[in-house]
Order: structure tokens, then C-alpha cells, then sequence
């Protein structure tokens, strides 16, 4: 499991080729680069990826026959968050599961999450989905393009926009929790929870600084 | 214990309960019945002083005025909601929200305590170890979350349980075992009881010394056990119709 946080002030660019079954180790940074991941035949890749500084992602990630990604991507942004995930299918038998949260705290969000399949490209599957708590008036756009040109596969996006749900923070004062404990705790429960266990524990501690 | 004074409850400019009072001592167990939407479980959130309800009139707890309190306040001073359909919270878990819960109680304890304070409720109840680090309720079936609530009773150690619809979407087992688990802590604790329900059946589990029936926004009926009974017979508006004599048959 390989997982990637973002620290500050880390410039970086990088083109990464996954081949034959290996498991690529990132401990590289994207922010304001574009990169490019080749997934060949067989390989898989996993990223987990935390920030809470500004943030601008640009990832484009093919993936060929068998080839699997897991995109964990959450942020707590207090500044610009803008993160453009393009993933390529050209191949058969892909598995692919972009998950993507984020709190908005201060400033402009804009999330592109762009999906295609080959019309050649058989059985695969596709769910990619994006997540916004939204506690500011500033502009928050998330975009889903799927193009599927092939129909012998599952394939699903969406994206939601909101609030922490009030519910949820009642349950959470009912059992003594005060209101801004409550909404911070289920703010970083949002966040964590599409996260590899392996990574929590950092993430949690980077929150706690806070 | 708790003492509501002509209590007058809205919810979107609606009155829900109206002039309501209500009694319930120490070491009580009260039911209060009620058709569908007749304000039973308004009655809970009203008393946890829930943002969507107005209120008037004054609810005492202790003989502290707990009416326009804030939630988490009135939960500290030793009430606990168990909701009818505990909310599902994702990436939150149990663990951790009761260690925040007992935490601003004044509770200090290291790691180690707490983890023997939770062993101990698994040991007492028969909880599944695993809702431990479980997720709050999250795809939990209807008495599993039931269950799952019992985790925060024991270690919140409260006064005062609300128990809102506990037998909805309970089968048999579940609720006798639920039902012994509260009975259990009702016991050690001495602690009072407010069941919310529609149906007598889980009265015959946990047994009220009184029995209240809400009708057109306020107590109507009052008795003992034998009043669910009879409501269980001819219902909610056959019994109201009943005049005093009838019931007392």
C-alpha cells in the first residue's frame, strides 16, 4: 500500500510508469505539476493523498488490461484547492475507484473528475465520486464528465455539494458533545473515511495541529 | 427528577404539545403512549431542547431549569436519548465519541482505564466486541444500532433515560435482551425511565410504574400497566372514549 502526503512548500514533478504486477512507492508530490501514470498490463496503484494547504492537481492516469487504481484523495482547504483527476481506460478487465472529499473552509474549490473508456475496452468498472462540506460562500465547482463508449462494463460518477448534516451533530450534542466539537469531529470523520487505515493515524495527527 | 410545566411545544408553526405537564420521580419508570404524530417523541427532542422546536413554559430537571439550556448541556446533566432510528455517522466512531462524551463530563482516565471501562460494558451486556471501533450505527440493521446505543448508556452513566419507540424494528430477541441490559443498568443506577411507545409489548420487558396517554396535545389518560392493556384492546380512540368508570373496570 503505498500512500502520499502533501507537506509544505514541495515542488515536484514526476512521470510515473507502473509494468508487470509492480506496486509503485509515492512518496512524490504532485502539487502544481501535471503528471502523467501509466498503469500497464497487471499493475496496481493505490494513492492516498491528504492536503490542507493550497493544493492544484493535475493527474492523467491511462490504465491498461487488468490494471487497478484507488484514488483517495481529502483536503481541509483554507486557501485554493483545485484538482483535475483524468483517468483513460484502454484496456479490458480495469478497475478503477476515485473517491474524493473535501472541506471548504475558505476559498474557491474546483474539482474535474473526467472518466473514458474505449470503445474496444471491455468489462470494466468505474465509480468515481466527489464530496464537498461546504462551510464558506465561496464558489465550489465540481465536474463528472464520463464518456463510455462501450456498455459491456459498470460505470458510475456523481458529486455532491452540502453541509455537515444537522442530524448528526444532534446526536452528537445529545450525548454531551458541544456543537463545534461535534462538527469537527464529524468533519474529520468525513474526511478520514476514505482513507487507507495506514495513513489515518498521520492524517489525524496533521489535523489535530489545527 | 424531571418536572415539565405547562409546556407548550411548535415545530414550522405548528403546536405539537400544548399546556403540557408532566412528573416522573426518581428511580421511575413512566410510558407514555400515543397514536402516530400525537407528539411523543416531539416530547423527547423538547426536553433535549432540540433547535426545531419553540418552546414555552419550563422544563425542571434536579430542580434546575434546564428549559433553554443548550443540548450537550442538558445531556451532561445526566439525560440520555435513545433515539427510535440512531443516526449512521461515517468515520466517526463509537470509541472515540464516548471518550469525548465522558471526557467533558470531568471523567479523566488514560487509555488503559478507558479501555477496561468499555471491556467491562461488553462484559455486563453482551455487546459484540466490535462495535467498539465501529463507526457510529453505520450500516448497522434496526436492532443492531439499538444495541449498538447501549455502549454510550453504560458509559455515560445518565439519570435519566428517554427511550424513543426502543421496540421499532426490534425483533423478540432483541428487545428481551435490550430490554434486560437497561432493566440491568436501571437497577444498579437507580435511575428513571420515560418509554415512548405505541404498543404495551415493550412494556411487559420494562415495566412502568405509571402509564400516561397523550390525546389532542396533552396527558389524557393516566393509570397503570392496565391501561396499555386496555389501549392494546380498543386502541387509542376507543379508550379515550371510555368514560373514567370503564376503565377502572
Amino acid at each position: 500500500m503505498n500512500s502520499l502526503l502533501i507537506g509544505k512548500d514541495c515542488n515536484l514533478s514526476k512521470n510515473i510508469i507502473v509494468e508487470n504486477k509492480s506496486i509503485i512507492s509515492l512518496l512524490d508530490i504532485f502539487d502544481k505539476h501535471k503528471t502523467h501514470i501509466i498503469l500497464k498490463e497487471n499493475s496496481s496503484l493505490t494513492i492516498n493523498l491528504f492536503s490542507k494547504k493550497a493544493f492544484d492537481l493535475d493527474i492523467k492516469i491511462d490504465l491498461y488490461d487488468n490494471s487497478k487504481l484507488i484514488v483517495n484523495s481529502s483536503f481541509i482547504n483554507n486557501d485554493y484547492h483545485k484538482e483535475i483527476i483524468d483517468v483513460n481506460l484502454l484496456g479490458s478487465n480495469i478497475n478503477v475507484f476515485v473517491n474524493v472529499r473535501g472541506i471548504n473552509n475558505k476559498s474557491d474549490v474546483q474539482i474535474i473528475l473526467n472518466g473514458s473508456n474505449k470503445s474496444e475496452s471491455k468489462n470494466n468498472i468505474f465509480h468515481e465520486y466527489a464530496k464537498v462540506i461546504n462551510n464558506t460562500n465561496s464558489k465550489n465547482i465540481l465536474i463528472p464528465n464520463l464518456l463510455v463508449d462501450n456498455y459491456t462494463g459498470i460505470f458510475n460518477h456523481g458529486v455532491s455539494i452540502g453541509h455537515i448534516n444537522e442530524k448528526n451533530i444532534f446526536y452528537l450534542e445529545s450525548k454531551g458533545i458541544e456543537r463545534n466539537k461535534a462538527k469537527k469531529m464529524l468533519e474529520n470523520g468525513f474526511i478520514l473515511s476514505v482513507m487507507d487505515e495506514n495513513i489515518k493515524e498521520k492524517i489525524k495527527a496533521m489535523l489535530k495541529e489545527d | 427528577m424531571l418536572n415539565i410545566k405547562n409546556l407548550t411545544v411548535k415545530a414550522n408553526d405548528k403546536i405539537i404539545l400544548d399546556n403540557f405537564n408532566l412528573s416522573v420521580k426518581s428511580n421511575e419508570v413512566v410510558a407514555i403512549m400515543g397514536k402516530n404524530g400525537s407528539g411523543k417523541s416531539t416530547l423527547c427532542k423538547a426536553i433535549l431542547n432540540h433547535p426545531d422546536y419553540k418552546k414555552k413554559g419550563t422544563i425542571l430537571f434536579n430542580g434546575e431549569d434546564i428549559t433553554n439550556l443548550k443540548t450537550d448541556e442538558i445531556s451532561k446533566k445526566g439525560i440520555y436519548y435513545l433515539m427510535q432510528s440512531p443516526t449512521e455517522i461515517e468515520g466517526v466512531t463509537n470509541a472515540s465519541y464516548i471518550k469525548e462524551a465522558r471526557k467533558v463530563r470531568g471523567i479523566k482516565e488514560d487509555v488503559f482505564q478507558f479501555n477496561k471501562v468499555l471491556n467491562d460494558i461488553i462484559e455486563t451486556t453482551g455487546i459484540d466486541k466490535k462495535y467498539i471501533h465501529h463507526n457510529i450505527n453505520e450500516r448497522l440493521s434496526g436492532g443492531e444500532k439499538k444495541k449498538n446505543e447501549l455502549l454510550g448508556l453504560y458509559a455515560l452513566s445518565p439519570s435519566l433515560i428517554l427511550l424513543d419507540e426502543l421496540d421499532s424494528g426490534l425483533d423478540i430477541d432483541s428487545l428481551k435482551s435490550i430490554s434486560k441490559a437497561i432493566n440491568e443498568y436501571r437497577k444498579k443506577t437507580k435511575s428513571s425511565i420515560i418509554i415512548i411507545t405505541h404498543h404495551d409489548s415493550i412494556l411487559s420487558y420494562i415495566k412502568p410504574d405509571m402509564v400516561h396517554v397523550i390525546w389532542d396535545k396533552n396527558i389524557k389518560l393516566s393509570g397503570d400497566l392496565s391501561l396499555a392493556k386496555k389501549i392494546e384492546k380498543q386502541g387509542f380512540s376507543g379508550t379515550i372514549n371510555m368514560t373514567r368508570s370503564d376503565l377502572d373496570e
